[in-house]
């Protein structure tokens, strides 16, 4: 199901995953699935910022800051990127 | 200084090892490693070390982020490979061990999983910087039969089967039972007391439990033992293994980096208390001296003053960075354990009190496999003792 976003948006990882960092990689285990997922490392960045509950808005903000991308890009790929999560039931948005 | 004097000698490529062998790499090991690695490398002893010793996630984290350009290409990338391999691999069984510890909390059994998953996660916080194979769970010991067939009903075999007279019997003799699952991909060591029976003193489950903490993986909290249990049984480990794994030593220098305000008091009280002093000492000396852990003067002053304890690390250091045979470790591994304990009586108990192994040989009424014991051992290390005398 297609999730819409807000800059308020509150994000957060799901507790039913296991995840860890390789170098620029993240590995995550969805121990409901059983299914192994990789992130490359902007989204292991996105991964590690959503650990705790994080609003859409702050995490655009970072990637912007450390980043060398458009503000709109940036959106469109972080919108993109947490449907994905949300798909396979590895984020929580309130 | 990493190095001590008394290792000095050793193949550079058993130094690159205890260059990499943290989580934290400063400037002085980087700038060691960058001139270790001018020197031809014997690239397949290094990995099949690094493996051996439990190290190969923290060597290929520190030389990829030190001098990626001095490895071979070739190298690195099947390095990286084994290195995602093992994160896999420990995501798995740590899935496997929230599924124990959920399915022991479902039918009221109190569980604290030792070593693996818990202490990757405490002590290197991510489970890729960390080898294990097995999953370590302590139970109560009136908990065990219990626990035995919750697992064989979720697909786990035991080592052996037992009769039920057997079974009781075997508790009060062992410490743990190992089971197989997950098509023989999972061992799991299930424990009912921490330290072995043939220890005049051996704290119970209550004696953990009553001070048990809690480690965060990925957000969800597991029981683990505190830091002071958990040096005091990485001591007994290790010192039972003769420290022959670089990753039992280096389990010790990131705990006391983690974990700065160690009561010492407690610990080596605790110590005193199980007859495992020297051993906390040997493992603290082989933490200070091979890895450059940093500990308080007045525990460096009393590790100082132990008998025995600075042999005991020169043993370790000759086999820590030998290739011998089985049988040959397993005799001076012996004779290192032997040594390591305090109490004549503790030594005395040891070659009577039967272990798990002599159970899979023969299943016995405990009183007459305390009667069989010395004969085994007489059996199994009187040839490798006759060898190691002819040699010298």
């Amino acid at each position: 199901m297609k999730k819409t976003f807000s800059d308020l948006s509150v994000i957060v990882a799901v507790r039913e995953q296991l995840s860890c960092c390789l170098d620029e990689e993240t590995l995550i285990l969805n121990l409901k699935s059983g299914a192994y997922y990789s992130l490359d490392a902007v989204g292991a960045r996105i991964w590690s910022l959503i650990q705790e509950p994080t609003t859409m808005g702050e995490i655009q903000d970072v990637l912007l800051r450390e980043y060398d991308v458009e503000p709109d890009s940036c959106g469109c790929d972080l919108e993109a990127l947490l449907t994905q999560l949300a798909d396979k039931g590895l984020i929580e948005v309130t | 200084m990493v190095l001590s004097t008394s290792i000095a000698g050793i193949r550079r490529e058993d130094e690159l090892l205890l260059c990499c062998a943290t989580t934290r790499m400063d400037a002085e090991r980087a700038k060691r490693i960058g001139m270790l690695l001018t020197c031809d490398t014997d690239w397949a002893y290094l990995l099949r070390t690094a493996l051996r010793h439990g190290v190969m996630p923290l060597l290929y984290r520190n030389l990829n982020s030190t001098h990626p350009e001095a490895i071979p290409e070739t190298f690195l990338g099947h390095l990286r490979d084994l290195f995602r391999e093992n994160a896999l691999r420990n995501l798995f069984l740590t899935a496997e061990l929230y599924r124990i510890i959920s399915l022991f909390e479902a039918h009221a059994i109190p569980a604290v999983p030792l070593r693996g998953p818990t202490l990757t996660a405490y002590l290197y916080g991510n489970l890729a910087l960390r080898q294990f194979n097995d999953l370590d769970i302590l139970v109560r010991s009136h908990d065990v039969t219990k626990a035995r067939e919750l697992l064989i009903s979720h697909g786990y075999q035991p080592e052996f089967n037992l009769t039920g007279k057997q079974e009781k019997a075997f508790i009060n003799c062992c410490v743990t039972r190992t089971f197989t699952g997950g098509n023989g991909r999972v061992f799991i060591e299930l424990h009912w007391a921490v330290t072995p029976r043939y220890f005049s003193f051996t704290p119970d489950f209550e004696h953990i439990w009553r001070r048990i903490g809690h480690v965060s993986l990925s957000g969800n909290t597991i029981p683990a033992t505190v830091s002071e249990d958990l040096l005091l049984l990485l001591c007994i480990h290790g010192a039972s293994h003769a420290w022959e794994r670089l990753t039992w030593i280096c389990d010790l220098a990131e705990l006391f980096r983690v974990h700065k305000a160690m009561d010492w008091r407690l610990v080596i009280e605790q110590a005193a208390k199980l007859g495992i002093r020297r051993m906390l000492f040997v493992g603290l000396y082989l933490a200070n001296n091979l890895l450059g852990a940093t500990l308080p003067n007045t525990v460096l002053r009393r590790i100082h003053t132990e008998p025995r304890v600075k042999s005991l690390a020169t043993s370790a250091y000759k086999t820590l960075f030998r290739e011998a045979n089985d049988r040959t470790q397993r005799f001076e591994r012996l004779l290192f354990y032997l040594r390591a304990m305090r109490r004549l009586s503790d030594r005395v108990r040891y070659c009577i009190t039967p272990s798990s192994s002599d159970w899979v040989s023969t299943p016995l009424p405990c009183y007459f496999s305390y009667v069989l014991r010395p004969f085994r051992l007489l059996r199994k290390y009187v040839p490798v003792l006759a060898r190691h005398l002819l040699r010298q």
